[in-house]
């Protein structure tokens, strides 16, 4: 009975159709040999191992070409076996995973195991196809882990080897069970239709990924987080900036906004470099927001000075009292430490559960802290509800009527403040109808009527920053805007503080990442509605919206809306460049119909070509025999017989294969399959000898 | 012509919109990359035009062969377009040859391809041409084309004979030189006609060796008929009611191996089938071209047997090709009694169907008076069968 069971297993996995196409294979394994060669690059899986996998792939491949015709029963329960061990090592890994999001790791490694191991038994065209579709898995796996556009160049890499299998494959297809191979030889073959399938194919991916949405599913768990390499300088209750010396009125110098202190001094000039600090994957664009501000002194704004308290467990929950009710977006956000940061978290606003593994603590404020600083490599996660109430519900809020306890700290201001500031404020809102209104009127006032510059006049000693800002100098940066709003909003008993951070980035829309510079640095203006709690407004610039539309989802909309912007600083601006690229795609297509043209006119040619070579499966394998022994200076001679060919080439050890062919050739009757099978089998085997 | 999605388009469709979700799960923006990526192979193949229309096929055959002979087939595929032609497989359903199948590489524009073949003409019958079936799925073979086109290639396969050394439209024998004897013996000799090329068949004692030293090749002499005795044939059907049935082939081939050997010795033919037209005094090409074109059928020979009764004047020697079952075999010993009663000689070649495989209800052939019967089995030769 196991016997039987044995033979019915062996005839289920009989090669039933072997694939001979060397270069079919070759392409296949360039695919997958890409895909490892990824996740080594993302360092999703050891060196040692990724390096052993791409020594042991073309071993694999060579093995089933060779054995192609073979049932490889042997090689197939070494491959169980194989695959068992790898499963067994995927979930022992499992044990030292830190966090869900790792599993990614020992995930990658399977994969990539698996794919070694199937390598070994690759007879048929559809095993091939599987390992293709495989090799996808491993590419996707090393996509999810890429940060940078170094992947692009594995991509393309990819992509010319999975298109060119694919092509191969079709033409395999095509082939089953074909007698024979006609090629129109009287006419220079182009491989004109594989560089037009792959272009086609090229620009229908280029369309379809900038139509195609990319929205942002929730990630609620399995959030990635690890405190990367090195150990940062101790906070010490306070908030340590590894970028800034902490010198006022001095130009900053460094990598790091000075904002990001206990202080924000409105005396201090500088201009940030643009290099990239960290990166940011996000389900929502947001204003990343590290510090808080709550006291203005008249010269620089404060934070909590007193020490912050603990917050335990991971996630860490943020306090209730922080929290508000009112309409929220999930926003779910990764961040991947570049260059090393102060001990803060960043996050957009309204943090639920912060997913960071060296110790959380969190000021009277809200802000949250780090013991250390950010080293580079740190990676941590927050879920953030951001406010998402419309305009029309927060017009419904009398802020002004409902001014709760603990927000009373923020209507604070410098006795020193000049009447005429409150009086501008006031003049500004006159017409505001609700609080929501006055806080827009405020916002669309320092917008419309002062100047942004980094290079700013300071104020002179003894001049109220603000003061100094709204009336003399009307120039200013995202500082001296949010100071300004903050307190003309105060004056008007209205809740707000200032909030400093990194703005929301540029996206890369290869990678998906907000890759933040030290440039993006910011302070921006937040408002307090009762119930409904912080609200974020930028006289600056725009606070991206809570809720993006469907259409902020299409990257050709973004990239519409992108190089709108760039054409309109062009000269001549959008209707300028809008002419420009007409002009352009005209003559683009009047080249295009010339060549159309020109292909059109070429006198077709006529020559009938000779007839393809014709016979059975055994006569072409013999040709096979035949063109292996010209391609060694071995060619048949006109008077040679098959017989006499068969006796030079193979000592007269392939008896079965010429009564095969003969019986093919000259016989009533085809060779029985079995015997038309060996025989080619002998055929092949001698050609490959030779 | 068609041109529809695979299933394969379906599930590239099925890969890439997971990794939409992916990489909307994950927000790696790679992923969205693969997905247009892997999506754009439906989008390209869709993309792609086949121009199959463009394609001409020309089939090149000989206009007569034998059954079981070896042709060259030649076919020659030509883009009449504008546009190059993507790599495509050519299936080929001549009914004579058997489905072959030649994989066409990308032809340019203009270009011609050509396939030649020697192959067995496996299936008699006489064709006026078969369709040959194009198709491409360039490049992935996820959107697949295809076209079906008639292409002309007449081609008439005449059933395989046998040059049987004797068999008995005569009494008591009627070998070739026997027959010459029985015709002096009679006196139903023949007059000199002439002389002609000698043909497979024909006597060795016909030969004329003066003309052939001079013509350098055998030629024999040509007499005129006046009384030879007229042979009837009937070829009647098979019950089997689809498909080929060895049986109805094994008596064609029977009917012509008496045909050819009925001519060979002179005796003028009359020949009757189902569903074709009588057939008078033919000539050897023209009795096989009239076998090639039989089809089978089952019905009782009694209206055959009347007919070639008539032709033949009610003298000669009537052979009736029947399986020995359905209404043939029912009806085959009446019609072998119809024969006998109209005063002709009756022989009846019987093909065994049960040795063929068939498994149908047999009617034992019981030779009336006498009617003299052979009988055709599986596997065993035609010539021994014939002879008895």
């Amino acid at each position: 009975m196991p016997g039987r069971l044995i033979e019915v297993v062996k005839q289920a996995n009989r090669t039933r159709a072997p694939e001979h196409s060397i270069l079919l294979r070759a392409l296949v394994l360039g695919a997958v040999m890409t895909g490892a060669v990824a996740l080594l690059a993302v360092q999703a899986v050891p060196v040692v191992e990724g390096g052993a996998a791409l020594v042991l792939l073309p071993v694999a491949y060579g093995v089933s070409y060779l054995r192609r015709r073979s049932d490889n029963f042997a090689i197939k329960i070494a491959i169980t076996a194989g695959a068992l061990l790898a499963m067994v090592r995927f979930f022992a890994g499992l044990t030292t995973v830190g966090t869900v999001d790792e599993i990614r790791f020992p995930l990658a490694e399977l994969f990539l195991w698996v794919q070694v191991l199937h390598g070994f038994d690759l007879p048929a065209r559809k095993d091939l196809a599987f390992s293709l579709g495989s090799s996808l898995a491993l590419m996707a796996v090393a996509g999810t882990l890429s940060q940078d556009l170094g992947y692009l160049v594995l991509l393309a890499v990819y992509a010319c080897f999975a298109l060119g299998s694919l092509m191969l494959a079709h033409r395999s297809e095509l082939a089953e069970g074909t007698v024979a191979l006609v090629a129109p030889e009287a006419v220079r073959r182009r491989p004109a239709g594989a560089l037009r399938a792959g272009l086609a194919t090229l620009i229908a991916a280029s369309v379809l990924f900038l139509v195609v949405p990319q929205p942002s599913g929730l990630r609620t768990f399995a959030l990635p987080f690890s405190l990367g390499g090195g150990l940062g300088a101790f906070g010490g209750g306070g908030i340590t900036n590894p970028g800034f010396d902490g010198q006022p009125a001095a130009r900053a110098g460094g990598l790091m906004y000075y904002g990001f202190d206990e202080g924000l001094d409105l005396r201090v000039r500088g201009e940030l470099p643009g290099d990239l600090v960290m990166r940011v994957r996000s389900s929502a664009p947001a204003m990343w927001r590290g510090m808080i501000f709550d006291r203005y002194d008249g010269t620089s704004w404060f934070g909590d000075t007193d020490d912050a308290r603990p917050i335990v467990g991971n996630p860490a929950n943020y306090p209730l009292e922080f929290r508000d009710l009112g309409p929220r977006v999930i926003v779910s956000q990764t961040f991947y430490v570049e260059v090393e940061q102060p001990n803060a978290i960043f996050a957009a606003s309204n943090p639920e559960q912060i997913f960071f593994d060296g110790g959380l603590q969190i000021d009277d404020n809200g802000a949250l802290r780090t013991p250390a600083t950010l080293t580079p490599g740190t990676v941590y996660s927050v879920i953030s509800a951001k406010g998402a109430a419309s305009a029309n519900e927060l017009r419904t809020i009398d802020v002004r009527g409902n001014i709760e306890d603990h927000v009373v700290k923020y209507l604070q201001l410098p006795r020193a403040l000049p009447r005429r500031v409150a009086d501008l404020a006031r003049r500004v809102t006159a017409n505001a109808r609700t609080d929501y209104d006055r806080v827009k009127a405020i916002e669309n006032y320092m917008r419309e009527n002062y100047r942004y510059s980094l290079d700013s006049p300071i104020p002179p000693p003894g001049r109220d920053a603000v003061d100094h800002f709204l009336f003399d100098t009307d120039v200013g940066f995202c500082e001296q805007f949010a100071s300004a709003m903050v307190v003309m909003l105060r004056s008007l008993g209205i809740p707000a503080r200032v909030v400093a951070g990194y703005a929301v980035g540029s996206r890369n829309p290869f990678t998906g990442y907000y890759d933040v510079r030290a440039s993006d640095a910011h302070a921006w203006v937040e408002v307090y509605f009762p119930r409904y709690g912080w609200y974020e407004f930028d006289p600056t610039f725009n606070v991206p919206p809570a809720e993006r539309s469907v259409a902020d989802l299409i990257p050709l909309v973004r990239l519409v809306t992108a190089a709108s912007a760039l054409m309109s600083g062009l000269p001549g601006g959008i209707r300028g460049a809008g002419l420009g690229l007409t002009a352009a795609g005209l003559v683009a297509t009047a080249a295009w119909a010339l060549l159309v043209l020109r292909e059109r006119r070429r006198p077709l040619p006529t020559a009938a070509p000779e007839p393809a070579f014709a016979g059975g499966p055994v006569a072409r394998a013999f040709k096979r025999l035949e063109d292996s022994l010209r391609a060694r200076g071995q060619a048949r001679a006109p008077s040679e017989t098959a017989a006499e060919l068969l006796a030079r080439a193979a000592a007269g050890r392939a008896g079965r294969a010429l009564s095969a062919f003969e019986q093919e050739r000259y016989g009533p009757r085809p060779p029985a399959p079995d015997e038309q099978a060996a025989a080619v089998a002998e055929l092949d085997e001698l050609s490959g000898r030779i | 012509m068609s041109r529809r999605p695979t299933r394969r388009a379906v599930a590239v469709t099925g890969i890439g919109l997971l990794l939409v979700l992916a990489g909307s799960t994950a927000q790696a923006g790679w992923l969205f990359v693969l997905a247009a990526g892997v999506m754009a192979l439906v989008g390209a193949s869709l993309l792609m035009r086949h121009r199959l229309g463009a394609v001409e096929v020309e089939r090149f055959l000989p206009e007569l062969v034998r059954a079981g002979d070896d042709v060259v087939l030649r076919l020659e595929v030509r883009n009449a377009g504008r546009q190059a032609l993507p790599p495509l497989r050519l299936e080929d359903h001549h009914p004579a040859f058997g489905r072959r199948a030649v994989l066409i590489e990308a032809l340019p524009a203009g270009a011609r391809a050509c396939f030649e073949e020697v192959r067995p003409a496996v299936r008699r019958g006489s064709y006026e041409g078969a369709p040959v079936t194009l198709v491409t799925g360039w490049p992935f073979g996820i959107v697949r084309s295809c076209r079906t086109i008639d292409v002309p290639g007449a081609i008439v396969v005449v059933p395989r004979w046998v040059e049987l050394g004797s068999f008995p439209i005569l009494e008591p024998s009627s070998s070739p030189a026997e027959a010459l004897h029985e015709r002096a013996r009679t006196r139903a000799g023949e007059e000199y006609f002439g002389v002609r090329e000698y043909r497979p068949g024909d006597p060795r004692r016909l030969v004329h060796w003066r003309s052939t030293a001079r013509a350098g090749r055998l030629v024999v002499r040509e007499f005129e008929e006046h009384v030879a005795v007229p042979v009837g044939l009937v070829l009647t059907g098979t019950a089997v009611k689809s498909g080929e049935d060895p049986a109805f082939e094994a008596l064609v081939e029977a009917a012509a191996s008496i045909g050819v050997y009925a001519l060979s010795t002179g005796h003028p033919l009359e020949c009757v089938r189902f569903g074709g037209p009588r057939l008078s005094a033919p000539t050897r090409r023209a009795l096989l071209r009239w076998l090639a074109e039989a089809e089978p059928a089952d019905s009782t020979p009694a209206g055959l047997v009347a007919a070639v009764l008539k032709g033949l004047r009610r003298r000669g020697t009537v052979v009736v090709l029947a399986t020995d079952s359905g209404s043939t075999g029912a009806g085959l010993a009446q019609a072998l009694r119809a024969v006998q009663a109209a005063g002709c000689r009756a022989i009846a070649v019987v093909a065994d169907t049960s040795s063929f495989g068939a498994e149908l209800p047999i009617t034992p052939v019981v030779a009336g008076g006498r009617a003299l019967v052979r009988v055709l089995r599986a596997g065993e030769e035609l010539k021994r069968c014939l002879a008895g």
